[in-house]
C-alpha cells in the first residue's frame, strides 16, 4: 500500500519538515485541480482507495487523533482490511482483478487461455489486458555492454496478496531447474508507478559462468 | 452461489465502483520512494492495481 500526502490548497508557507527525509510522496493541491474536493475529503482525512481507484473508506485524524491507542488500532485495521483482497470463489485470484480482467469470476489460477498462458501468469506479471493474451512482464535476459555480464529482468505484482510468490528458477540443461547455486542474486527492485501494480525486478549474474536459462514460477498456496 | 453477490457487495475492494477523478501533480518530496525511481507526477492512474491511502493535511 502506498500512502500519499496532500497539502491543502493555499496552505502556505510551505514547510518540508512534514516529509523531508521520509519515504512518502507529498504533493501540493491546487485551486484548479482541487483534489480535496474531488475526493470528498476534509482537513486531516485519510481516504483509502481500492485498486481501481474507488473510494472505500475514510478516517479523520482530527476527530480520531492517532495519539490515542484505540484510534491507531482502528486506523491500522482499516488499512489492513483495505489491503486484504476478497476471493469469494477461493481460486487464489482477487475478485476485483478477475472481474476486471475477464468480466466474471469464472476463471481460476490454473485456467489456460487461448494463448496457452495460465491466468496466474497474467495476474503475477501484471498483464494489462489478460483477455487479449498479452504478458509484457515475462522474463528477459540482457547483457551489460560494459562487462558482458548477464541480468534477468521481469515484472512481478507488488505485495503478497493471497500468498502469491513469483520466483526465478535457473537451469543449465532445461531438464532440471533450481533456485539456489545458479550464480545470480536479486539485484534491484523498482516500483513501476505505471498503473500496472507491478515492480521491475533484476537478478544479476555474479558468477563467472552463470546458468544460461531462466524461467519465473508464480505460485499460490 | 446465491451468496456471491452479497459477499461481493460487502467486500471493501468491491464496494466502490466509481474511480476518483484523475489529476497530475508533482511529488514535492525529493526523498520519497517514488521520486527516487521516477520523475512522473503523482496521479491516481499511476496507482491502479494498488491500494492507496491519501492524507489531506497542512505542511505549514
Amino acid at each position: 500500500m502506498d500512502i500519499i500526502g496532500v497539502n491543502e490548497t493555499g496552505s502556505t508557507p510551505y514547510y518540508s519538515g512534514m516529509y523531508a527525509g521520509k519515504p512518502l510522496s507529498w504533493m501540493r493541491d491546487t485551486a484548479a485541480t482541487n483534489v480535496e474536493t474531488s475526493f470528498g475529503a476534509i482537513y486531516r482525512d485519510v481516504i483509502i482507495l481500492n485498486p481501481l481507484n474507488g473510494r472505500i473508506d475514510s478516517y479523520n485524524l482530527s476527530t480520531f487523533s492517532l495519539t490515542d491507542a484505540t484510534n491507531r488500532l482502528v486506523m491500522k485495521n482499516k488499512l489492513i482490511a483495505a489491503a486484504t483482497p476478497a476471493d469469494t470463489d477461493h481460486d487464489g485470484l482477487p475478485d476485483y482483478w478477475e472481474t476486471w480482467a475477464y468480466g466474471s469470476l469464472s476463471r481460476n489460477a490454473a485456467s489456460v487461455g487461448i494463448n496457452g498462458r495460465k491466468t496466474i501468469q497474467h495476474w503475477a506479471h501484471c498483464s494489462p489486458a489478460p483477455a487479449a493474451g498479452m504478458i509484457p512482464g515475462l522474463p528477459v535476459m540482457a547483457v551489460y555492454p560494459s562487462d558482458g555480464s548477464l541480468s534477468v529482468f521481469f515484472t512481478r505484482r507488488r505485495g503478497t496478496a493471497l500468498g502469491l510468490t513469483v520466483t526465478p528458477e535457473f537451469s543449465t540443461t532445461l531438464s532440471s531447474w533450481t533456485t539456489t547455486g545458479h550464480g545470480y542474486e536479486e539485484w534491484s527492485v523498482r516500483t513501476l508507478y505505471d498503473g500496472s501494480g507491478g515492480e521491475l525486478v533484476e537478478w544479476h549474474a555474479l558468477a563467472a559462468v552463470p546458468f544460461p536459462y531462466v524461467r519465473v514460477r508464480a505460485t499460490l498456496p | 452461489m446465491r451468496l456471491l453477490p452479497f459477499l461481493l457487495a460487502a467486500s471493501p475492494w468491491a464496494r466502490a465502483q466509481t474511480p476518483v477523478a484523475d489529476f497530475s501533480i508533482p511529488d514535492e518530496n525529493s526523498t520519497s520512494l517514488r521520486r527516487r525511481v521516477t520523475a512522473i507526477p503523482v496521479s491516481p492512474r499511476n496507482y491502479l492495481h494498488q491500494v492507496t491511502a491519501w492524507y489531506f493535511g497542512h505542511e505549514n
